[in-house]
């Protein structure tokens, strides 16, 4: 059972379609798995097509039939994608990863380029165009754990397959944890099985605040090592 | 449907039944009479939607744009549209949103600068953000929850409407709106959860 959920916050902002696409990637992940969290988006998209049936109209400067002739004017088979529907969802089984991630790994982790960091622990990162952070599959192979360290910034992480403890709690597949810059910890996954999950940390930023250089230095130097 | 298409505008303009009507003429005959029905009511409200991201330089070309590119993924999608799940009203404002999604990141300076090219490998907000499609929606009418929004929408104090607009049509995430004003980060999420409450949608707070 899924028992870590995006709060309110991140629900509402995904429904809108605001949430930063990496992070929108751990929502949506999350989704996969909890049917509770879907409907409050399904719920959310209501309220907010209820607030744009009301905007105050603005009228387009071209009309509908130049509307039509780029219609017209596309290729035929964009004319009709239900071909490319079918295809789609005949290749992808329910027990699999959600959908998305299954197109940034093109249906295979092993496709991925995958980093080792001792000898339970490996990552792989992905640009999907959010250069404001870090995006990453990571695994830590039964029983094994993710060397100690410090976050500079913001992390979500969604447990994808498998479990993983750390000292707070035990986290199964479907969960989405949020730790805060300066959380120190050291998850490590369950005995019997490897633990595949997603994250999306903030990428460290040059601070610029002098109030947070005096915060930082320590969370710095310790950093980095994961 | 040819008695629908015949009644003008506004006499019925805000009927959900009349644009599902409509939506589903143009998904089975591709009628183009139906469709421009659709075009004239939802595109400048699409357009509308757009011009809210004020950040943007471009903001009167993106959101004609817009508009333009989601009326044509109406028309290109319509097959797979399901009144029995969604209306017509919130199927076009999802499309419009994921649109608007992904044409600011094509737009915007970081996209530009990562070198990125937008091809078919590129995730784009479809792959992240559902439509009506998924299993869920068998398992709620979303009419029924849209009444209730409007039921009780006017007792919200103005507030916690504007918060609300602001997160829903103006795309700022919570923290962008405690900035634009001026008020903490908790107070956007309280305002928020208070409005959830009040239209008695089944969120936890
Ligand atoms: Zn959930």
């Amino acid at each position: 059972m899924t028992k870590y959920h995006p709060d309110t916050r991140f629900i509402s902002d995904f429904a809108a379609g605001s949430l930063p696409m990496s992070q929108a990637l751990c929502v949506s992940a999350h989704l996969h798995y909890c049917n509770e969290c879907k409907q409050k988006v399904v719920q959310l998209t209501d309220l907010g097509s209820t607030f744009f049936d009301k905007i105050t109209p603005m009228s387009l400067n071209s009309d509908f039939s130049s509307l039509m002739d780029r219609i017209d004017s596309l290729p035929k088979e964009m004319d009709d994608d239900s071909n490319v529907d079918i295809a789609l969802t005949s290749n992808v089984s329910p027990s699999s990863l959600p959908s998305a991630l299954n197109k940034i790994t093109n249906n295979s982790l092993d496709s991925l380029n995958w980093r080792k960091i001792g000898k339970y622990f490996s990552y792989s990162e992905f640009n999907i165009g959010d250069p404001l952070r870090k995006t990453s599959l990571f695994n830590i192979k039964a029983g094994g754990n993710v060397p100690k360290h410090v976050h500079e910034g913001d992390e979500i992480t969604v447990v994808l397959k498998g479990s993983f403890s750390d000292q707070d709690d035990h986290y199964q597949a479907g969960d989405f944890i949020v730790r805060t810059s300066g959380e120190v910890h050291t998850p490590v996954a369950a005995q019997d099985e490897d633990c595949l999950c997603l994250s999306t940390l903030d990428a460290p930023i040059k601070m610029t605040n002098w109030f947070y250089r005096l915060l930082l230095p320590f969370v710095r130097r310790t950093a980095q090592t994961a | 449907m040819l008695q629908l298409m015949q009644q003008k505008e506004p006499s019925n303009s805000k009927d959900p039944a009349r644009w599902n009507g409509l939506l589903l003429a143009v998904a089975k005959d591709k009628d183009r009479a139906a469709f421009q029905h659709l075009f004239e009511h939802f595109a400048p409200l699409i357009k509308s939607y757009a011009f809210k991201v004020t950040e943007l330089s471009k903001a009167e070309i993106l959101a004609e744009e817009l508009a333009q590119e989601t009326m044509i993924k109406v028309w290109m999608k319509a097959h797979t549209f399901l009144p029995d799940k969604s209306s017509a009203g919130t199927w076009i404002f999802t499309i419009a949103r994921n649109t608007r999604i992904d044409l600011i990141r094509k737009y915007s300076k970081q996209w530009e600068a990562s070198n990125n090219e937008f091809d078919e490998s590129t995730l784009t907000a479809d792959d992240i953000w559902p439509d009506q499609n998924d299993d869920v929606y068998k398992q709620i009418e979303t009419s029924h929850i849209k009444k209730k929004i409007l039921e009780s929408i006017n007792e919200l104090p103005l507030e916690q409407i504007a918060v609300i607009k602001i997160i829903f049509l103006e795309g700022l995430t919570h923290s962008e709106a405690a900035s634009q004003l001026k008020l903490p980060l908790g107070t956007i999420k309280s305002r928020v959860r208070l409005a959830l409450q009040k239209l008695k949608l089944s969120i936890d707070v």
